[in-house]
């Protein structure tokens, strides 16, 4: 970009990568923008330049309709899904963001007919960051929120309303993913028998109607929802990016291992020293991991496009296996590469996306009748997330994500002198690769925050975030959220 | 970089008159004490072309807490944290309220009294608590002949329409807060002042009771952006009034100060309306609960 | 403007502007590849260093108020022997904050047992929100800081 913007040959543009720590994705974007504009300074003063900026940064705007025809038996027997995303100036990754949006947006509820129309818009707005995701946690929310809305106009319980209609699956087109239906129900049975749901749900839906609530004096204005859905980790199997990404794996004499990565990753470390472990018997001293420096390959930025922890992990693995069965037969050293595997069309119903991880999540929260700020009083998670390596470290990091959708959705804890009140489970998997589950939460969590906040204000919630502004709108019947 | 760009120069007087001297030859220099606020402001350094900082840390007259039978005087350039540790048990308990929930530990143990007093455009906790205090603050002109000191009610800072009426040049240098006993107090928070100073309100109430009366109300809503609003007429409705206050009562008391609020300040944003309705019907509330477990 | 102080031990001198917040200086000191000027005014929590033994944000303070200091980075604390304590704190807690806020977190938990071995988890919590890293939750960061607390006693015990 500085090269394009300031009409100089590339050649003649230096990068020097400084420590940079942005909290999502602006590593993506931001750099190449402010140094155009810093390089264009220069050039014109003659003099270095510096940029100082405190711009928020945005993501995509998504508008999501979702329209459901209901039999004569309240049972959904058709929906019509309009999509609309505002990508800003520049659109990134178009193709990827309608893969997973489309794959966020289907519900996964037994349906006869489904029609989902996608449109991604550009407009002259500054570019949006994309959060750690194309899209596919928004949709999902809005699959799970109107599984609530649903629930909600058949007067059910909606965890009840998920049980019923969580059913085969068979409806299901194709191309989209193929539902664990019996693991989402132990994972919803689990979230709620933990988060005590079903009692709340009723003591709540007996108080919602009494217009006191929000007084300053009876201080009850509560609410509990629940969601239950699954997440992606990564890319989807069409993606051409990941196509240029390989491990090499070389077995030298006395068992020294060492692994070629184009990719500088080093927390993810433990994790494939123990895979190496286990596959080849070695010892983890004996293994080297080698990173591609970032002259060679391109720095991808920190959480977007970080496939590590999935797509790595069965890289690595498919290049130990090839070498366990090379191993003694073949004189050392043994050098495996492996790269990106399409998948092949004989495939009947292939999966689009790899490391595919499950949850539930429930929210129990208050709305402060002084400042009508959302207090969170508990969320108790679920999760499903391939292989655990780090049982702890899998626990703080959902943890940790949570609380970040949480503030995301408009939520704020108790007291800030208290430990937030965030119950985390992970369950036994019987995948061998490890998956990140940290966007499956956040996805769920802003469903079962939508449907909390909709119990708790007996109104239907329909855009987060859930602001103190919000709320008193609501209140004050000038519109709905 | 800065080439050809004069850095700030920057001056340490050791005592009161030293600073009086500088503050008269430079009246247009930043008073700096702990700097928090201006530090937090996103700016590029240097501040600007040739910028004079007279910098108070070492002028130890400005330091010092003292106390009587009456009051308590605290020195502007006392931070939050040390006066809380020296205070805690003789302050009034809205400032001592105040003075915890004014910022996290580390910003309190740089943060200044009188900095904090002295924000132009910005009122946060500590003058919010002592606007219903019986509080004076000296302040220290370089024009005038004498001595240049002069205590005024720290309400003279705020104007009746929620503007700040301006102090530079002359420089905050002491807090008298007289030392009352109370019947009931109530200090609360809702929002973040800092962050959001557009949705935030600050109410602190001062009550005495002459059971089953309310000899004395005092409150004062504070809206970072727009000062500290007082009414004499409410507080005097409130006052003579018995405990516990009837619903009837709250809800009248609660309209009154809601159209007060309308004619009040134009910068209001309706979210802080809301809530300083709100909070004000709770400090009322928790008043007829204290009153009654007395 | 000329300036010295000591850091991390070491007698340095710096010329610089007087209002450039030391986090910036210290960011673009060799030494110090701790100090990563973040939110640049006093919200992130992640330039913490010890002036005087003191925890305060380094965004928040000027370069003139360093004169003739003592300033510690992450750097210098983690050649003391006290660092060993915060790190068995996370080793026995099984967790340790993320590569970007380990610096500042890790000078916090030094600063709490520093003054007070038997920390409330009211003081830690408080403490350690300056920094609003949520890498960790607040139950682990209690349980570090009580860990990182017992083997601060027993140390004191074997000195006396």
């Amino acid at each position: 970009m500085v090269s394009e913007v300031c009409g100089l040959q590339k050649r003649k543009v230096i990068v020097i990568q400084t420590d940079y720590h942005p909290t999502y994705d602006e590593k993506l974007i931001y750099p190449s923008i402010y140094g155009a504009l810093c390089a264009a300074a220069a050039l014109k003063t003659g003099k270095p330049a510096r940029i100082i900026d405190d711009e928020p940064s945005y993501r995509p705007e998504m508008v999501i309709t979702r329209k459901t025809a209901l039999n004569t038996d309240r049972e959904p027997t058709a929906e019509l899904i309009d999509i609309q995303v505002n990508v800003g100036a520049y659109l990134f990754f178009g193709d990827e963001m309608i893969q997973q949006i489309a794959a966020g947006a289907a519900p996964i509820y037994d349906i006869d007919s489904v029609r989902t129309t996608i449109r991604l818009v550009t407009s002259p707005t500054p570019p949006r960051h994309h959060f750690k995701g194309l899209g596919f946690t928004h949709a999902h929310y809005t699959s799970e929120a109107h599984c609530s809305y649903l629930a909600q106009s058949t007067q059910m319980n909606p965890l009840s309303w998920r049980i019923k209609h969580l059913k085969s699956g068979k409806s299901r087109p194709a191309e989209q993913l193929k539902i664990r239906y019996q693991l989402l129900k132990d994972l919803l049975e689990q979230t709620a028998a933990r988060a005590d749901f079903n009692r709340k749900y009723a003591v709540y839906e007996m108080q919602k109607h009494k217009p006191q609530n929000i007084s300053p004096f009876y201080r009850y204005a509560r609410g509990i929802g629940i969601a239950c859905g699954y997440g992606i980790t990564g890319f989807s199997k069409s993606f051409s990016e990941e196509k240029k990404h390989a491990v090499t794996v070389t077995l030298a004499e006395n068992n020294m291992v060492t692994v070629a990565l184009s990719i500088i990753e080093p927390e993810a470390e433990k994790i494939w020293k123990d895979i190496i472990c286990e596959i080849l018997s070695v010892d983890r001293s004996q293994i080297t991991i080698q990173y591609g420096s970032t002259a060679e390959v391109p720095d991808t930025g920190p959480d977007l496009l970080r496939r590590e922890i999935y797509h790595i992990s069965g890289l690595i693995a498919r290049c130990c296996e090839s070498i366990k069965s090379q191993r003694f037969k073949e004189p050392l050293p043994i050098k495996v590469k492996r790269g990106f595997k399409q998948p092949s069309p004989e495939e009947k119903r292939p999966q689009p996306f790899n490391g595919l991880t499950w949850g539930a999540v429930a929210i129990e929260l208050e709305v402060d009748p002084i400042s009508l700020d959302i207090l969170i009083k508990g969320i108790w998670g679920t999760f499903e997330s391939g292989r655990i390596f780090l049982h702890k470290r899998v626990v703080s990091a959902l943890t940790k994500a949570l609380n970040e959708a949480v503030h995301q959705c408009g939520g704020h804890r108790a007291a800030a002198s208290l430990p937030s009140a965030i119950d985390v489970a992970v369950v036994k998997s019987e995948s061998v690769l490890p998956s990140s589950a940290n966007e499956t939460s956040s996805g769920l969590l802003a469903a079962a925050f939508a449907s909390a906040v909709s119990q708790a204000l007996n109104t239907p919630i329909s855009s987060l975030p859930i602001t103190a502004e919000s709320v008193r709108k609501i209140l004050a019947r000038e519109d709905h959220a | 970089m800065f080439e050809g760009v004069k850095a700030a120069a920057v001056h340490n007087p050791v005592t009161l008159t030293e600073l009086m001297t500088l503050r008269a030859r430079l009246p247009h220099a930043l008073i700096w004490a702990g700097g928090t606020d201006i530090m937090s402001r996103l700016r590029p350094y240097p501040a600007s072309d040739g910028i004079d900082i007279i910098s108070l840390a070492r002028v130890p007259d400005l330091k010092r807490i003292s106390r009587s039978e009456r009051y308590i005087e605290i020195g502007a350039l006392a931070t939050i944290e040390e006066t809380l540790v020296v205070g805690q048990h003789i302050l009034p308990p809205v400032l001592v309220r105040a003075c915890r929930t004014s910022a996290s530990l580390l910003i309190r143990s740089q943060a200044t009294f009188g900095g904090t007093i002295g924000i132009p455009d910005l009122t946060l906790s500590i003058p919010a608590a002592l606007s219903v205090l019986e509080t004076q603050i000296e302040i220290r002109s370089p024009s005038e002949k004498k001595s240049g000191a002069q205590w005024i009610p720290v309400q003279r800072l705020f104007g009746r329409m929620g503007d700040r009426s301006p102090i530079a040049p002359a420089v905050i240098t002491r807090i008298r807060i007289l030392l009352e006993e109370s019947d009931f107090d109530f200090f609360r928070v809702v929002g973040e002042p800092y962050q959001q100073p557009g949705e935030a309100v600050i109410l602190s109430v001062f009550a005495k009771f002459n059971a089953p009366a309310i000899a004395e109300f005092r409150f004062s809503l504070t809206f970072p952006q727009s000062g500290v609003f007082r009414n004499r007429e409410i507080e005097s409705a409130i006052s003579g009034t018995d405990l516990p206050l009837s619903q009837r009562e709250i809800r009248r008391i609660i309209r009154i100060l809601m159209q007060e609020l309308d004619g009040y300040s134009a910068k209001i944003s309706r979210l802080q309306r809301e809530r300083a309705g709100r909070v004000f019907e709770l400090s009322l509330h928790q008043m007829n609960r204290q009153s009654i477990s007395r | 403007m000329k300036i010295t102080c000591r850091l991390n031990g070491k007698e340095v001198l710096f010329n610089t502007f007087a209002d450039k917040p030391v986090s910036e200086l210290l960011y673009e000191h060799s030494e110090v590849t701790s100090i990563i000027p973040g939110c640049r005014k006093g919200t992130c929590g992640n330039c913490i260093i010890l002036l005087d033994n003191e925890p305060v944000l380094s965004c928040l303070i000027p370069a003139f108020r360093i004169r003739d200091k003592e300033i510690t980075t992450f750097e210098g604390y983690a050649k003391t022997r006290f660092y060993l304590d915060v790190t068995r704190g996370y080793e026995e807690a099984g967790i340790q904050p993320c590569s970007y806020c380990y610096h500042a977190k890790s000078l916090l938990i030094e600063s709490i047992i520093q003054e007070n071995i038997s920390p409330e988890p009211e003081d830690i919590i408080n403490v350690l929100s300056v920094n609003r890293c949520s890498c960790v939750d607040e139950k682990d960061l209690v349980k570090i800081v009580e860990t990182a607390a017992k083997y601060r006693r027993r140390r004191r015990v074997r000195r006396s």
